[in-house]
């Protein structure tokens, strides 16, 4: 170190600058990390390895290396490939442009063990799902083993080209080139008594008659291997269950193959990217009609259950995938190619305040109307679940307005202007009977003029809120966003076609042939923050995530402080239902309180109705089910049983046989 | 080459062991297993343990007299009010009988009174070469204060003292015998009937007869600009230590495994925040284990936390699936402590959600049964706003604590 003296001014002028780098102690390096000085391997200051180990130059040639294999054969590498340790893969073009895998070890590797030895034998277990190589060569250390690639793309590909088209190809017919023959092939494997665990959709090649193919053979294991023990691994981004990353106890078996699977056809029905959360512990993908609003529920339940993060909800094996998936398909075709016709419709309703929320707040927030003309088929049912924290007026008189609104509207399409409200407990919402009525309900044929019917009726209903605001407060001063406000789901039924519409966090669930498929999205800044493109890890960590950015009693205020509504925009959907279907209108307390995650509550949601010997059982199940569960906060639900015209309705409550003079 | 008879290696396994260099700040998670190899010419070190009953009333002691076969000769037991005795070829439990009778016919009142009495009856005629140990039979519930009890206990640590205990009580405070255990790598049994407290310190005894080191100690060194977070034992059962918390000057954490016994090796998660680094391998924290054979050498084995910053996807991609799955197994032993603790400051809150993490852990570890416990747990709490000693010590043996 240079000292300092006292100096005169130039006497010994230097600068500090070009000590910079100067070693201080024998040894000593500067740390590029952070600049500090240490001796030995590491850094004190931060861990840098300052002397890393001497390591061999790599034995493997560059991109761009030609091989040559005798008699006019040769390939040059262009692409590196995933490989594991000891190897390296590529892909490589002959001068014709044939499109080769090059799978490059050393010679002097173990042949009883190595990379080319395992691949060996994987090709031998897979048999006419493998490749065989073409040629190979020997160029100093190093083996070249060269496999000619068929035209078809892999499955990578396909969903990549499925993103691009995102609103161009039929999704079915999407599910059917892709994933069908994906689940065919694995449902086949794994009745051999074998899986994988660890699928590339790289790897996968698929043509177009759905001949399936492995660029590079993926080892299948014996199902008595299964569970494999959490070791390390590395599986594509997005397609790897969480058990491969040691979640779930971290043990590998036939179920992990299904959520692969799973996993590519929730990515041909949304036509997004990969997310990088699929797999992580705990979460479920979002719903598939987040990204894309009118994936046919079969097949989005589908995708649900086999991504589920927990193994032991998944489809057992690819098998069970397999089947599911075909009967989806038929059942999304059904619902398609169904000609308008009127069904026997059974059902059943139940409202309470739930068990622990009537401990402390004994005012029901939840509130609905149901009404139904049996010789026309034209129903309509709407559920209301008011917000429980409002400054100005509470949930119950919210969900109220709504309700009265629906009457309003039933009276518009059944014409009968002097329906009254059958409620007369404002805390105890009651359907509506219906008098005789004088001409039978009737509905716009265009499907645009029946949604403006909702709209119109969710407008009146916000209006309503407003008046009544007002009716205390002619000026109101305070923030809009404490005005009462309410959810609200329902459906407009003429015979077997149904339009559905949401705004809020209430539920609309389709229930058949023991599966279970959520219709609407939540209109909350999470379910907001997905669709615009975040990620689930991020959308979902927001703070107060729930809160609903949509619901009826949406303000403005004007200058004059008056409440202006502001023209709401509920979801839509329609659905042609077949015979036999279940169609569950709920308030959040069910799926919240029906299990011990949302997963397990749609489950018990579809047993209890399921197993229900009509709509009235279901909606008492339903309930019973949410107050078993804590009942902490209120519960409603429509529960809505399509039959054939032919079927027998077992009537259980005549009060409920409402539409007229219709006999049940 | 002379080959020590007894080999203590220390191995460790990072998640992840590469991260992308566009990643920011990193959570990793180090798992650190213990090992030992002993030559069939080894011996297990002898044996002094202090057996002390905890009142009041009768205490039940024919189960761990019974349970006493396990001792070798050799081996010395401490008992209250009777001089220390050391086991010689033909003694049988029938032979202690009466001193056990009589220690349990007067057991002590207090948790406190007991391990005083207990380090100092192991402190007299000391033997060096021996592994000593507590082991505490609770038949009622501990009432006493917390704070000097827990100083009582960290007294063990300066010599070496670890403490077992064993308990019938439902009305235990299993959290505080858990903190007790803690401090010298002990475990905590709850038991529910005469067999189950045989069995359990039989099973105690077995791992605590064939160590073969004594005085163990695991070091971990963080380098500076490494930010240490949550603490666990993972092996034999799984047990949150703590937030491990380092001042600027001292970077240094020392505990002490507990008895290491062939097959029955302790292993530790630590969970580490690393900021934004350039391309490059880090050393991130040296884990040294000290130990004294029985003949006073100290011994050392060491490993390295080491992490990698790469700009190779594929390097990037690889994933310990083992220290993931040990993660998960050990997270929610913190999980019922810091529901305790959320009650006791009246966060109902952070009560109800850890209590539904906890459910669903279990459900992801494939635990159906202990999910639904955890689950009803949660509804009891919602409804009735309590969360009692029962409800948390149910809670703490569904995630291994005892």
């Amino acid at each position: 170190m240079a000292e300092k003296r006292d100096e005169p001014p130039g006497a010994f002028d230097f600068d500090e600058g070009d000590l910079a780098g100067a070693q201080t102690l024998p040894g000593a390096l500067v740390c590029p990390a952070c600049n500090g000085m240490s001796t030995g391997q590491f850094c004190n200051g931060c861990g840098y390895e300052l002397v890393p180990p001497t390591t061999p130059p790599t034995l493997f040639p560059p991109v761009g290396a030609r091989i040559d294999g005798g008699g006019g054969r040769g390939v040059v590498l262009r692409v590196p490939l995933p490989s594991g340790p000891g190897a390296a893969r590529f892909l490589g073009m002959d001068d014709e442009l044939g499109r080769y895998e090059v799978l490059v070890t050393p010679k002097a590797a173990d042949r009883e063990r190595g990379v080319l030895a395992r691949r060996t034998e994987a090709r031998a277990l897979l048999g006419g799902y493998a490749l065989t190589p073409a040629w190979a060569a020997d160029q100093g250390p190093l083996r070249y083993t060269v496999t000619r690639l068929p035209d078809a793309p892999s499955l990578a590909d396909g969903l990549a080209a499925l993103l691009a088209d995102r609103h161009g190809a039929d999704v079915v017919e999407g599910v059917r080139r892709w994933i069908v023959p994906l689940t065919a092939f694995l449902a086949g494997q794994h009745a051999e008594g074998r899986f994988f665990g660890l699928l590339d959709p790289a790897e996968i090649l698929i043509d177009a008659d759905g001949t399936l193919t492995f660029r590079e053979p993926a080892h299948p294991r014996e199902f008595s291997e299964a569970p494999l023990a959490p070791g390390r691994r590395r599986g594509p981004r997005g397609f790897t269950a969480p058990e491969v990353q040691g979640h779930c106890g971290g043990w590998l078996g036939p179920r992990t193959d299904v959520f692969f699977a799973g996993v590519s056809l929730y990515l041909a029905l949304t036509r997004i990217a990969p997310l990088a959360e699929a797999g992580l512990s705990g979460e479920r993908l979002p719903p598939p009609q987040v990204y894309a609003p009118d994936i046919p529920p079969a097949l989005a339940a589908v995708a649900r259950r086999a991504t589920s993060p927990l193994p032991e909800r998944r489809y057992p094996d690819a098998r069970a995938l397999h089947d599911a998936l075909l009967a989806a398909v038929d059942n999304t075709l059904a619902r398609r190619n169904v000609r308008p016709q009127k069904l026997q419709l059974d059902i059943g309703h139940e409202l309470h305040v739930g068990v622990l929320k009537g401990q402390y707040s004994p005012l029901n927030q939840d509130d609905l109307f149901l009404a139904y003309d049996a010789p026309s088929g034209i129903g309509l049912f709407v559920i209301g679940d008011g917000v429980s924290i409002s400054e100005y007026g509470s949930g119950d008189m919210a969900s109220a307005c709504v309700r009265a609104e629906a009457v309003e509207l039933w009276r518009t399409i059944s014409g009968q202007n002097d329906l009254v409200d059958g409620t007369t407990d404002p805390g105890i919402a009651e359907a509506v009977t219906l008098p005789g009525l004088p001409r039978r309900p009737q509905l716009p044929d265009d499907r645009g003029r029946r949604r403006q019917l909702v709209v119109d009726m969710l407008d009146a209903a916000n209006r309503r809120i407003a008046d009544l605001v007002h009716s205390e407060m002619p000026r109101f001063p305070g923030p809009p966003e404490g005005i009462m406000a309410s959810t609200a789901v329902g459906a407009i039924v003429d015979g077997n076609a149904v339009t559905l519409f949401s705004i809020g966090d209430s539920r609309a669930y389709l229930i058949r042939g023991g599966t279970i498929a959520s219709l609407m999205i939540d209109d909350d800044l999470t379910t907001q923050l997905l669709r615009l493109g975040r990620a689930p890890s991020v959308a979902r960590q927001v703070p107060a995530g729930g809160a609903l950015i949509r619901c009826v009693g949406e303000f403005e205020k004007g200058d004059d402080e008056r409440l202006i509504p502001v023209p709401l925009q509920p979801g839509f959907r329609e659905l042609s239902v077949l015979p036999g279907d279940w169609l569950v209108l709920c308030s959040d307390g069910i799926p919240d309180y029906g299990g011990i995650d949302e997963e397990e509550a749609e489950e018990n949601i579809r047993r209890a109705v399921e197993s229900a010997p009509g709509a009235p059982w279901a909606a008492f199940e339903l309930m019973v089910l949410a107050n078993r569960g804590g009942g902490g906060d209120n519960i409603s639900c429509i529960v809505l049983h399509f039959l054939s015209s032919a079927a027998m309705i077992v009537e259980t409550d005549p009060a409920l046989a409402v539409g007229g003079s219709a006999a049940p | 080459m002379i080959r020590k008879p007894v080999r203590l290696d220390l191995d460790v396994v990072v998640e992840p062991g590469a991260t992308p260099v566009t990643d920011g700040e990193v959570e990793i998670t180090a798992l650190c297993r213990l090992r030992l190899e002993a030559s069939p010419e080894a011996s297990p070190a002898p044996l002094d343990l202090a057996v002390l009953p905890l009142g009041p009333g009768l205490v039940n002691a024919a189960p761990v007299t019974r349970a006493l076969e396990r001792l070798r000769p050799g081996d010395r037991l401490c008992l209250p009010r009777s001089a220390p005795i050391t086991l010689e070829q033909g003694d049988t439990p029938a032979s202690l009988a009466s001193r056990l009778e009589a220690a349990f016919a007067s057991p002590f009142d207090t948790a406190a009174e007991a391990l005083t009495y207990g380090r100092e009856a192991l402190g007299v005629d000391r033997r060096p070469e021996a592994a000593q140990r507590l082991l505490l039979v609770a038949q009622s519930p501990v009432v006493e204060a917390m704070e000097p009890l827990l100083g009582v206990a960290s007294a063990l640590t300066d010599r070496h003292l670890g403490l077992d205990v064993v308990t019938t009580s439902s009305a235990m405070d299993l959290g505080l015998m858990i903190r007790l255990a803690n401090l010298g790598g002990g475990e905590v049994h709850f038991v529910d009937s005469a067999a189950a407290l045989e069995e359990a310190v039989r099973q105690r005894l077995e791992r605590l007869t064939q160590q073969f080191l004594v005085d163990v100690r695991l070091s971990l060194e963080f380098v500076p600009g490494v930010t240490p977070g949550r603490m666990y034992r993972v092996t034999p059962t799984p047990i949150f230590l703590g937030n491990v918390r380092l001042t600027p000057t001292d970077r240094r954490l020392v505990l002490d495994p507990g008895p290491i016994a062939p097959g029955h090796e302790p292993a530790f998660l630590l969970t580490l925040t690393v900021p934004r680094r350039r391309l490059g391998h880090y050393r991130l924290v040296d884990v040294v284990a000290r130990h004294r054979t029985p003949h006073r050498a100290v011994t050392v084995a060491q490993a390295s936390i080491m992490h990698r910053v790469t700009d190779d996807p594929l390097e990037a991609g690889w994933v310990e699936a083992g220290v993931v799955a040990a993660r998960d197994r050990a997270e929610p032993a913190g999980w019922v402590e810091e529901a305790a603790r959320a009650f006791l400051e009246g966060d109902h809150r952070r009560v109800a959600n850890t209590l539904e993490r906890l459910a669903r852990r279990m459900l992801e570890v494939g635990r159906q049964a202990d999910a639904h416990v955890a689950g009803d747990c949660r509804t009891r709490y919602l409804r009735t706003g309590h969360l009692d000693r029962n409800d948390l010590n149910r809670l703490r043996r569904i995630v291994g604590l005892a």
